[in-house]
């Protein structure tokens, strides 16, 4: 259970999230969300009975064959790739083995 | 031709009966947003020469009558939603440059019904805000008074539809984007269903609340609207298979005896005073016209708001994890390690509320907090959608605000995000438990904003909810033009 009051752990979230905060955004985050854990936290402590209820209209939504179908074209694919060999088909990224 | 802004409904009239030529509606669209939109900032992009061709293959056809529903309408979609070959932005730097491969299956419907995409409108980044300040390329302006926001997330949306450049627009609304800023901008804004509108198109943001909704002038003008673009889809599974009646026709049969529910406690605290007294009066008007309205109350209310940005954020965190500067959107020119080029890239991408909303949804599902949180708001959604599903067993829809507040000042609430999300008091509810709502116009504060009535509907019945919208604007005086001269219109 959360302790009451907690300020919010930014640096650990934004190093989860793959998020570069600056000292100045993480302060200013820090005290925005401990606020707004505040709001949302009355659900935190709160409990509640089952219900049969859900939102999704499941009864509705209806199944499809498990068929191939046809998809984006590769080059269409990698055109908005920042960085690709449209030839070879990839993406480029930093290099990851040595 | 006249060169005011008119409805979808007479445009459509006069291209079929050839008074007006979809060119002269293209042009006239095209004039009023030049005239304007330098000071309401409300598109991000037009397509001009696209919808100049579309308007003369619309003109070449050999017999007008055939030509569509839509025929001769032009539209604006927003900004979140895929329009092949245009930019699509979602209002984010991270896709400054991203133009997509494909359009939205909603887009497809409306070109197939032969309306006209003029251009993408401006929104909060990524949808994730109440009042289009959160967008990378700068605010919208309401354009009943340019110094207030139009609401959010689609603000562009229905500030084009509020001054007039075109009848009807596109938004998407995930905890009230469609509905607010209709209210705020004195327009129609209609959310449907979930699972009544196809979402393949549509960039995620909380796929368990985000539907594509309408933006109108009038009532009529959005059951078009949403008739042309309901219905399933093979490319989202999430679509119902569900019957999509014919809402134009059912649009005039009345109130009488509609069984309404009034949560007036929910106005107990924290309502604009004027804002109570539109919906008072509205409620009154409705039992006027033959509905029996009676008080009711929904338990949970007050824990829609903390649930909604639970449920909304832990998606959302989800959702934008894609954004990694790998396959599209911006990747940081600073290099690094594959870690640090997502860190930057992200970064650089992103502006500060989704990063605010990605950091909460990241720290509820993580280990430690994901049962006291996570787990807690999906047990209180249920309990929140069983109190409708109760609610709306008793009475056909609800009837309450849209807004708590009238159009608020820019920069107002930009650096309180609390202030901002209670902004959403009212329409989170309907998103939460999945249901269709609407909002339309229902007067007007002392200081000329306008003020929307929100009514809240069972599972797949959005006709008695347009139904009921049609007879009240119709008692309300109908659509007309607004007094400012600048392309603005008002209700009487």
């Amino acid at each position: 259970m959360p302790a009451e009051r907690e300020d919010f752990p930014v640096a650990r979230v934004a190093a989860l999230a793959r998020l570069e905060l600056s000292p100045t955004e993480a302060e200013r985050y820090r005290s925005q969300l401990t606020r707004v854990l505040e709001l949302v936290g009355q659900v935190a402590g709160a409990r509640f009975e089952a219900t049969g209820s859900d939102v999704a209209h499941e009864a509705a939504a209806g199944e499809r064959p498990d068929a191939v179908l046809p998809s984006l074209p590769a080059d269409a694919a990698l055109a908005n790739a920042p960085d690709a060999s449209r030839p070879a088909g990839l993406v480029r990224v930093p290099k990851v083995i040595g | 031709m006249d060169a005011r802004p008119r409805t979808a409904e007479s445009l459509h009239a006069s291209f079929v009966d050839g008074s007006a030529t979809a060119a002269e509606i293209c042009e006239a669209a095209l004039a009023r947003i030049a005239s304007r939109d330098s000071e309401l900032g409300a598109m991000l992009a037009l397509d001009a020469d696209r919808a100049r061709a579309r308007a003369a293959a619309l003109d070449a056809l050999p017999d007008r009558r055939l030509s569509g529903p839509l025929a001769g309408v032009p539209v604006a979609v927003k900004d979140n939603i895929c329009t092949s070959g245009v930019a699509t932005t979602a209002g984010s730097r991270a896709l400054e440059r991203f133009v997509p491969p494909y359009s939205a299956t909603a887009v497809e419907r409306l070109e197939r019904a032969g309306a006209i995409v003029i251009g993408k409108t401006n929104c909060d980044e990524f949808a994730m805000g109440s009042s289009s300040e959160h967008s990378a390329f700068g605010p919208v302006r309401n354009p009943w008074a340019p110094e207030r926001t139009p609401g959010g997330s689609s603000g562009g949306s229905a500030a084009a539809v509020a001054a007039g450049y075109v009848p009807v627009a596109l938004g998407s609304d995930t905890g009230g984007s469609v509905r607010q800023p209709a209210a705020l901008c004195g327009c129609v804004g209609v959310r449907p269903t979930y699972g009544r509108v196809s979402r393949h198109g549509l960039i995620a943001f909380a796929s368990s609340l985000d539907q594509i909704g309408t933006l109108s002038a009038t009532v009529r003008d959005g059951a078009a609207l949403l008739q042309v673009i309901a219905g399933p889809d093979s490319r989202d599974a999430t679509t119902a298979r569900v019957d999509v009646p014919d809402w134009g026709a059912a649009i005039d049969g009345g109130l009488q005896r509609c069984r309404v529910g009034f949560p007036r406690h929910l106005m107990d605290g924290g309502v604009d005073a004027e804002v109570a007294e539109a919906v008072e009066a509205a409620a009154a008007a409705l039992a006027a016209l033959g509905a029996d309205v009676r008080e009711c109350r929904l338990a949970y209310a007050d824990l829609a708001v903390p649930v909604y940005y639970l449920v909304a954020t832990a998606e959302a965190s989800s959702n934008l994890a894609r954004y990694d500067g790998v396959a599209y959107g911006h990747r940081t020119p600073r290099g690094g390690s594959l870690r640090e080029m997502y860190e930057r890239s992200r970064a650089e991408g992103f502006g500060a509320e989704v990063k605010r909303r990605i950091m909460l949804g990241t720290y509820i599902l993580s280990a430690g907090y994901y049962d006291a949180y996570y787990v807690r708001a999906q047990e209180a959604r249920a309990r929140i959608a069983e109190d409708y599903r109760q609610l709306l067993s008793d009475f056909e829809m609800l009837v309450l605000p849209t807004s708590p507040t009238p159009a608020f000042p820019l920069g107002e609430r930009l650096q309180d995000p609390v202030s901002m999300y209670l902004s959403d008091v009212f329409t989170v509810g309907a998103s939460l438990a999945g249901l269709p709502a609407l909002s339309l116009p229902c007067g007007a504060t002392r200081e000329g904003l306008p003020i929307g009535l929100q009514l809240i509907g069972r599972p797949f019945d959005e006709a008695t909810l347009l139904r009921v919208a049609h007879a009240y604007e119709r008692e309300a005086g109908g659509w007309r033009f607004g007094p400012s001269g600048s392309g603005g219109r008002g209700r009487a």
